[in-house]
């Protein structure tokens, strides 16, 4: 029993990780997208 | 005027805040999509993505939620709770500070909640929003305050000799002297200036990472230790709640770790005071709740390791207190008990600015009685000087009220039962407020009134609708949860106060109320406005 709760407990911490590190990802993904597309920062400086 | 057409509520349209950014760049900087929304610049610019993202882990505060309801956990299902009950709630609100980071990203206005649910669904939907969401952040300011008095009298009266002056007997009066002091210091550096506080809570997100890292060290070094398998095995209930089924005391002991993730939507609020905001601002929301989720684990599974009598530790009224006496040096346990109530200080001085900024926003739109006082600007500071002071009055209203109900009713109800309350009214507002717009873009996303072109630069893509419902769900879920018993008495006040803002609604709200109210018509206006700011 004391197997069960350790292996649902280190299974749910590995499941946030990975969903918290994709969620990431994606949205930084998309920020480099918007950066890319349109050639500029939100600061009005052009990019290089 | 075309910047302007984004301003107000949108229905039938295809909501176009994303086009119209970048159509040039006199329209590039934050305070030109300010712009768009119809409103000046009136607070001070000031805030970088650290700052921002500070003010969010300020107050999800791990040293405060998961510390001052650590028994509420313990005593409804025991170490289990800490073990997997904190990342199964971190795994869900992940979801849900996503959802929010893209409605940030796509409306970056103060209003943030209350304007996303007014632009999506209209005028009535963002009314609700905002109440439930100011309610929420209330009983915050509230619940931390007195949390924080109710761990910092008891320090202060042998260190300083005040137990005279707090009078003997009555904890609640040392409680509320003690709170009312740490209301006003909130209150007074909230005034004097966003470049304090933002100093402040840039100290206070490092602050509570070493006051995490000393309370692990001490743990780590000087107190015995359970078994790992003790922190996903192990279970307890209290005497008073064994007639219940312990799946169901577990689900309830959920609310240590859902009171802790609220006040993110900090950084939304203080995102016309952030520089490059539609980035940074997503980013504060959904790093603060990761973070926390990471750094509150680790402290959460070291204090629980370390309970030597776990009866005993569920049964003290400050189990935290308990178990640090028990497992380390008496000297070493009160430094530490000092560490996190002067993190709970830094928690409540950020739940004092997010709250004021709300005001602000809902009194600019003429959402609340006696807006133009609300909304006002000081002119010295730069702060919304009023919605400070009215958001620390409220705050300190609701404590006052209970009080006075349980001396009305002393046979029926006692002060000790009836304050943990607060933390659910806290939760459940603020849930709702965060879940109402996530359920109106999915609305609006069915509809076809928002697509791709409508977010922001932070955006999940594809992933957001299934993200959404996750999170629209989750927030479903929790709001019954902490309504039924033994949470019912949560459920009796905050459905009175839902009753109470529906009479409001009805007498004084219907058909006066037209949400978002653009400042100006020109973008000359709104350039005047800001140069009265300059001087």
């Amino acid at each position: 029993m004391a197997h069960y709760g350790v292996a649902i407990g280190l299974a749910l911490l590995v499941a946030v990780t990975a969903c918290a590190l994709l969620l990431a990802k994606r949205a930084a993904e998309s920020v480099k997208q918007f950066r890319e597309e349109h050639h500029q920062s939100f600061l009005g400086r052009e990019k290089p | 005027m075309s910047e302007l057409k984004n301003a107000g509520p949108v229905s039938g349209e295809t909501i176009e805040t994303e086009s119209a950014v970048v159509q040039g760049p006199r329209l590039e900087s934050d305070k030109a999509v300010l712009h768009q929304f119809g409103y000046a610049q009136q607070l001070l610019r000031d805030m970088g993505g650290f700052s921002n993202f500070a003010i969010s882990f300020s107050i999800i505060s791990i040293l405060t939620g998961a510390v001052t309801l650590y028994g509420t956990g313990l005593n409804s299902g025991g170490p289990v709770v800490m073990g997997i009950g904190w990342p199964l709630v971190t795994l869900f609100v992940l979801f849900i500070a996503a959802s929010m980071g893209e409605l940030a990203s796509a409306i970056p206005t103060s209003g943030a909640l209350y304007h996303w649910s007014s632009l999506l669904g209209g005028p009535t939907w963002g009314w609700l929003t905002a109440w439930l969401n100011l309610i929420g952040l209330v009983a915050a300011i509230a619940g931390i305050d007195y949390g924080c008095a109710t761990f910092l009298a008891p320090l202060l009266k042998p260190t300083f000799g005040l137990g005279a002056w707090f009078g003997s007997g009555s904890e609640i009066r040392s409680y509320m002297i003690v709170f009312t002091v740490l209301l006003l210091s909130h209150a007074i550096l909230n005034h004097i200036g966003i470049r304090t506080v933002a100093r402040l809570n840039d100290f206070s997100a490092l602050y509570h990472i070493g006051g995490v890292l000393v309370v692990v060290i001490a743990l780590a070094f000087w107190a015995p230790k359970q078994p790992l398998s003790y922190l996903f095995t192990k279970t307890y209930v209290s005497p008073d709640l064994a007639s219940k089924p312990f799946w169901f005391i577990f689900l309830g002991g959920l609310l240590q770790a859902q009171w802790t993730y609220t006040g993110y939507d900090a950084s939304a609020h203080t995102i016309e005071e952030t520089k490059d905001a539609r980035v940074r601002a997503p980013w504060g929301i959904y790093l603060s709740v990761a973070i926390s989720g990471l750094f509150g684990y680790i402290m959460l599974t070291f204090i629980t390791l370390a309970i030597k009598d776990l009866p005993a530790a569920a049964a003290a009224s400050n189990p935290i207190q308990y178990i640090f006496e028990q497992a380390i040096n008496p000297r070493l346990a009160a430094a530490i008990i000092w560490i996190m109530t002067l993190a709970q200080w830094f928690c409540g001085l950020s739940c004092v600015t997010s709250t004021s900024r709300m005001i602000f926003a809902f009194s600019r739109d003429n959402g609340m009685p006696l807006a133009r006082v609300w909304a006002n600007v000081s002119r010295r500071y730069r702060t919304p000087a009023a919605a400070v002071w009215l958001a620390s009055v409220l705050a300190f209203l609701l404590p006052c009220l209970i009080l006075a109900v349980v001396t009305l009713r002393p046979k029926d109800l006692d002060f000790g039962k009836l304050y943990p309350a607060v933390t659910g009214i806290s939760t459940i507002g603020l849930y709702l407020s965060y879940g109402l717009p996530i359920f109106l873009k999915l609305r609006a996303t069915r509809e076809g009134v928002w697509d791709q072109r409508a977010n922001g630069p932070w955006s999940l893509g594809n992933w957001s609708v299934p993200v959404a419902c996750i999170s629209v769900l989750w927030i479903a879920f929790i709001t019954v949860l902490f309504v039924l018993p033994p949470n019912a008495l949560t459920g009796y006040i905050f459905g009175g106060t839902l009753v109470a803002l529906l009479i409001l609604y009805f007498a004084a709200v219907r058909g006066r109320f037209r949400g978002p109210v653009p400042q100006a018509k020109s973008q000359e206006e709104l350039l005047r406005i800001e140069a009265e700011y300059e001087h």
